[in-house]
């Protein structure tokens, strides 16, 4: 996974907050999937096309970790996202 | 402190002017748990949720995390509503059938802070009376079904409030002609319903909902016209809208006098503000305070408030508000000469049976 990939919210996505968690739908198909933690900030950091390096720079001030171990950490986040359909890439791919 | 007062409380968190406070100790276990099933019932979890984030209701972790879990449930069936009302919304839009989404999940968008406060358990659409058998039509070719039959070809066209519908995965969906039952509904004026619109967005999609003083005063019919005693969501709607500012107090009025249903939006407007203590007055509750209905309007909504009271007895009322000697005998052939199938669905055995048990009700209640 690199960090020049861009990822966007997929489309036609219904959510709802509830805490530090957020439900979401995808209009399309699949069941309810409720994002917590890393996940759920990932995908509200994916509202616009982003560099995947960008939101691991974000991730590592706001918990005061490395950005490479950042880097590590969401990609299992990302590859459940997008296997859930819920973020996209738009950009460059590894 | 009680049960019921403690859910008043819950259902209004965040009002202004509330002098209602949530318990300031934890709940026991016992009361911790008629409370979530009172909560969940009414469909509270969202605001409940909010006064714990708040730190307004005093909980333990583990009621903390169970007014969460509560909360994630509630919001799931929302998106699996919406999910379905966008699914509604192509299917009347493929055949230019005009429509408005009404009550809770409008509400929920234009409302409220945060839609998640605001849940709710199905969906309500409204289309145009000469749209309606379209609009039926497509929804059953689409997958829909009936919860009930018609009780006589063409009576809901003309006289339903609405059609309950069962979709595909079994959420519910009521298609609505009208906001009330009975001679409320039919003396809401149509026309001034579709003039006004807003909008709000789904996953990207545009949807259209009522102009803010019709939703009010649909929120206003649901509250008062609903359950008895009256559900504590529809409550807080009417109280959320009517301290928004956002409403044109003389044109909510204006609009309820020309509906003659001023008693209806001023006994809602009444009960919110009981129910949830609010001291904040505004010029809708000062003059739903002061508002003195005139003698039909009274007879016709203690109908709607007294619980004993039967549905002959409201369809009876409603007879008195059905315009033309025609249409009088069709709404009388619909209730006491139900077709067959409404027969066979009801809890009536036999024709006969039916139109004579009708009759009777008819002519007692018409002797009170």
């Amino acid at each position: 996974m690199t960090r020049d990939r861009v990822l966007l919210q997929a489309g036609g996505v219904l959510s709802r907050r509830s805490g530090d968690r957020l439900v979401v739908l995808g209009v399309q198909g699949g069941d309810v999937t409720v994002l917590s933690g890393t996940a759920a900030v990932l995908w509200q950091l994916l509202s616009e096309p982003t560099p995947l390096g960008d939101v691991a720079s974000f991730l590592a001030e706001m918990y005061g970790m490395p950005v490479d171990v950042v880097m590590n950490d969401i990609g299992a986040a990302v590859d459940d996202l997008e296997r859930a359909s819920l973020v996209i890439a738009t950009g460059a791919t590894p | 402190m009680t049960l019921p007062s403690t859910l008043a409380a819950v259902a209004a968190h965040g009002l202004p002017g509330s002098l209602l406070d949530p318990p300031a100790e934890p709940l026991d276990d016992g009361s911790w748990l008629f409370l979530v099933a009172a909560v969940r019932r009414q469909r509270l979890a969202g605001l409940l949720h909010r006064a714990v984030l708040d730190g307004a209701m005093a909980v333990t972790p583990r009621q903390a995390e169970e007014a969460a879990e509560l909360h994630v449930e509630g919001l799931a069936g929302c998106l699996l509503l919406e999910r379905q009302l966008l699914m509604v919304a192509s299917l009347l839009d493929d055949v230019a059938v005009e429509h408005r989404v009404i009550k809770g999940t409008s509400v929920a968008h234009l409302d409220y802070p945060d839609p998640a406060l605001r849940l709710f358990g199905d969906l309500d659409v409204l289309v145009r009376p000469e749209q309606f058998d379209l609009a039926l039509a497509t929804l059953l070719d689409g997958g829909y079904r009936r919860r009930y039959p018609e009780a006589r070809p063409g009576f809901d066209r003309r006289f339903s409030k609405s059609v309950s519908l069962v979709g595909p995965t079994g959420l519910e969906l009521d298609l609505h002609r009208t906001f009330a039952f009975g001679r409320f509904g039919l003396s809401v004026d149509l026309q001034q319903t579709w003039s006004a619109l807003s909008r709000f967005e789904l996953a990207g999609r545009s949807l259209a909902a009522l102009g803010p003083e019709q939703r009010f005063l649909n929120v206003c019919f649901n509250a008062a016209l609903g359950d008895v005693p009256p559900r504590l969501v529809p409550l807080r709607d009417v109280a959320q809208m009517a301290l928004s500012n956002r409403l044109d107090p003389s044109t909510v009025r204006l609009m309820a006098e020309h509906w003659r249903a001023g008693a209806v939006v001023a006994h809602a407007v009444s009960v919110a503000w009981k129910s949830f203590q609010l001291s904040d007055a505004t010029p809708l509750s000062a003059w739903a305070q002061d508002y003195r209905p005139d003698p039909r309007q009274e007879r016709a909504l203690a109908l709607f408030l007294d619980p004993r009271s039967s549905y002959a007895r409201r369809a009876l009322a409603t007879l008195q508000v059905v315009g033309g000697v025609r249409n009088k005998a069709a709404f009388i052939r619909g209730h006491v000469f139900p077709g067959r199938r409404y027969v066979a669905a009801s809890r009536y055995g036999a024709n006969t049976s039916r139109w004579g048990a009708g009759l009777r009700q008819l002519m007692d209640d018409a002797h009170r």
